[in-house]
């Protein structure tokens, strides 16, 4: 068992049942376990040098610690501490140093898109956690077909395996 | 029946029904298979060709 | 001689022809030569599979089976009739896709392929080869058998000249000589048995008529235990006996390479339905015609010669002679495959994979070609020297054969994590246990019939050896997947995914198939 920082869980067992079972009817649904993705989430203070207004805002910038991309930006997660199975927990593949570096391309990228501005703004990262994100992995079974589905436990976002 | 004893008559008659049978059934099962793939396959060209 | 003789010359040629004809594209490359190009159809598929499966032991060790222990023998007829359906669903699609993936151009390419080993193909190298080898030669010993009751030339010459025409046109065409001859040797094969089973039943006054007579000389050959009821109360050797042609096919390399051979996962459907078909024809005749030379051929000296005297008592001279090559058919039909498997074998799996790795195409397929020609001199050598029953000598190849493939080949399709201990444990126990099984007669003993004891092991030895090999690579891993066909999700659930989380879905994907190898269920 190992005790990490997750979010709590909105969308439980019974309820994804009950939306699946809503949205497709004809499949019998199996949820399976529940497994921890790791994130890093950065806190940045922006500091927006030559514009007016808003000066020294904060920022979040949450990186896919499997996958070196970016994931989330501008939201602040809650976090939980649980306790968990270490079975049930993937190994984090980014390194701190490098999630660093993705989360300032991405918050970069971001705020060329949102704002226009001609000088890129001083990011301050205020801290770094890592985090994981409950999943579920969900069976269906139809008449002829069998697929695995996995959802965000938080989002309720869900996608095949 | 065709003067075997029921032992017999009822280990070995019934299979080549059970085969037929079997062999119908499973023409029907793959034939619905073979139709949804072919189905995920022409939107997937769909998809793609957007 | 004569008509006979004509007709079954005519025969020949036939299928000597249709050899040649594929011999051009045959030579074409390798991929053509071994495996026809992945292009057959369903018709073909399922005829080639069936008469494959369906030996000499159709003509001349079922019926003697049936002749000295009565019913009980149509057990095997059970299985049978429907073991390339249970082949066809079982593997089928799975084994097509996954053929094609991975490249495999012979059944133990595929196996060293889908389990990363080396080993493996050096194992099942040499088991198919030493028990194909002993299947072909229960073959060749059928056909010298069965030329000898057709032409009357003695024993010696006929099995020669029998073998010649199958290794030149096995030689020359390559795997479409062989799938072809078979097609129309299937045809052949279900004109002759069912129509000798009809006039045999007419002569016996039906079914009805049969066991009436049967009964009246001793009633325990309506018995499914057997005669003298030998195996009373033995259900593991009456569940061995339906299992082992039910299920014992998909442990066959020269049968399970047609899988490998089809034009597409489409073929399966049709290719089911037409097998269904065919073998409830076929399939249980040998066993009644067997029965029904109890009968009408009491004093026969050799029970593996029924069909061939029942033949010429019915029929005329022409028909005889077109329901004798309906056996040679059967005979060849399998002799052709098992050859053509044990050249693929020497060929792409010992000389190009370990001696000559960068032989050309051209090279590949003299290679082939020789060891061919290699198998069948061997054979006619075995076979003239000792000839045992053919029945006894089918039941342990294929046996063997079988508890040595079946377990891998279904694992390779269906269980992910099998890995190359597990299945190496599986070859050897399974081909152990079947070999010690039959040589010491444990059946006696144990009541349990070979086949079942020899599977039993093997899955043991899958399931206890799986535990100390590492799980496969993620390339394998993925080609798994891939093989499995593409995802079908019910609309409105597909309607629905969110994009964005593919990134995520595909690390769960690798974590759970990898590190959660028991779902737990919460």
């Amino acid at each position: 068992m190992k005790e990490v920082r997750t979010e709590s869980i909105s969308f439980e067992k019974d309820l994804l049942k009950e939306s699946f079972k809503k949205m497709e009817p004809n499949v019998k649904y199996e949820i399976q376990s529940l497994i921890y993705y790791p994130y890093l989430f950065h806190e940045y203070k922006v500091e927006k040098s030559g514009l007016i207004n808003r000066v020294g805002q904060k920022t979040g910038c949450t990186i896919d610690g499997m996958n070196k991309i970016g994931a989330l930006v501008d939201t602040a997660p809650t976090f939980i501490f649980k306790k968990i199975k270490e079975k049930y927990i993937m190994k984090r593949i980014v390194n701190n140093n490098e999630a660093i570096e993705i989360a300032e391309q991405f918050l970069f990228e971001s705020i060329y898109s949102r704002m226009k501005i001609v000088k890129m703004p001083r990011l301050e990262l205020q801290r770094q956690e890592e985090f994981y994100r409950p999943y579920w992995i969900v069976k269906g079974k139809g008449k002829l077909t069998s697929f695995y589905l996995t959802v965000d436990a938080v989002t309720g976002k869900y996608h095949p395996l | 029946m065709f003067n075997l004893p029921t032992e017999t008559f009822w280990l070995v008659v019934p299979w080549p029904f059970i085969w037929l049978t079997a062999g119908i059934v499973m023409y029907f099962v793959n034939k619905r298979q073979d139709d949804l793939e072919d189905k995920y396959y022409a939107e997937l060209d769909e998809k793609e060709l957007k | 001689m004569g008509s006979d003789a004509i007709v079954f010359i005519v025969y020949l040629l036939i299928l000597l022809s249709i050899g040649l004809y594929f011999s051009r594209k045959a030579s074409k490359s390798v991929d053509s030569y071994l495996l026809g190009d992945r292009s057959l159809g369903p018709a073909v598929t399922a005829l080639t599979m069936q008469s494959t499966s369906m030996s000499g032991f159709m003509f001349l060790g079922g019926p003697a089976e049936a002749f000295q222990r009565g019913w009980y023998a149509i057990l095997y007829g059970i299985g049978d009739a429907g073991g390339s359906i249970v082949n066809l669903s079982v593997l089928g699609k799975r084994m097509r896709r996954m053929s094609e993936l991975l490249k495999a151009l012979s059944p133990i390419e595929y196996l060293e392929k889908r389990y990363e080993s080396t080993g493996i193909r050096i194992v099942g190298a040499v088991i198919s080869i030493v028990f194909l080898f002993a299947y072909v030669f229960a073959q060749f010993i059928a056909s010298g058998k069965a030329l000898e009751a057709l032409t009357g030339l003695p024993y010696e010459l006929a099995l020669i000249i029998g073998v010649s025409v199958i290794v030149i046109y096995t030689v020359t065409g390559g795997y479409l000589a062989v799938v072809w001859t078979d097609f129309f040797q299937a045809i052949v094969m279900v004109i002759g048995m069912v129509g000798i089973l009809i006039m045999g039943l007419i002569h016996v006054g039906g079914l009805s008529g049969l066991n009436a007579s049967l009964a009246q000389i001793d009633t325990s050959y309506l018995s499914i235990w057997g005669k003298d009821l030998e195996f009373y109360g033995q259900w593991g050797v009456i569940i061995g006996a339906i299992l082992i042609y039910s299920i014992g096919y998909m442990g066959l390399p020269h049968v399970v390479v047609r899988h490998m051979s089809m034009r597409s996962t489409k073929t399966v459907k049709t290719a089911t339905l037409w097998t269904a078909i065919y073998n409830q024809a076929m399939a249980f005749s040998p066993y009644l015609i067997g029965l029904i030379g109890i009968i009408l051929l009491p004093n026969i000296a050799d029970p593996e010669m029924v069909v061939s005297e029942l033949a010429y008592t019915f029929f005329p001279g022409l028909f005889a002679a077109i329901l004798l090559s309906a056996v040679m058919a059967a005979i060849m039909s399998t002799s052709d495959s098992i050859l053509m498997q044990a050249g693929t074998i020497l060929s792409r799996d010992v000389y190009q994979r370990f001696i000559h790795k960068t032989a050309n195409q051209d090279r590949m397929v003299l290679v082939s070609r020789l060891s061919i020609l290699l198998a069948g001199i061997i054979g006619v050598i075995v076979a003239i020297k000792q000839p045992p029953s053919v029945f006894a000598l089918v039941v342990f190849a294929f046996g063997t054969l079988g508890n040595s493939f079946l377990v891998p080949y279904i694992c390779s399709v269906y269980w992910r994590n099998s890995n190359k201990v597990g299945i190496l444990s599986a070859m050897i126990s399974g081909s152990v246990s079947h070999i010690l099984w039959t040589t010491f007669d444990w059946q006696a003993s144990t009541g349990i019939h070979p086949f079942l004891g020899g599977l039993i092991v093997s899955i043991l030895g899958m399931v206890i050896g799986n535990r100390f090999g590492t799980p496969p690579s993620e390339d394998v891993l993925d080609l798994f997947e891939k093989a499995k066909g593409p995802r079908i999700l019910p609309n409105n659930i597909e309607k629905n995914i969110s994009c964005e989380i593919s990134p995520e879905a595909k690390s769960i994907s690798i974590f759970v198939s990898s590190q959660l190898s028991v779902e737990s269920k919460l």
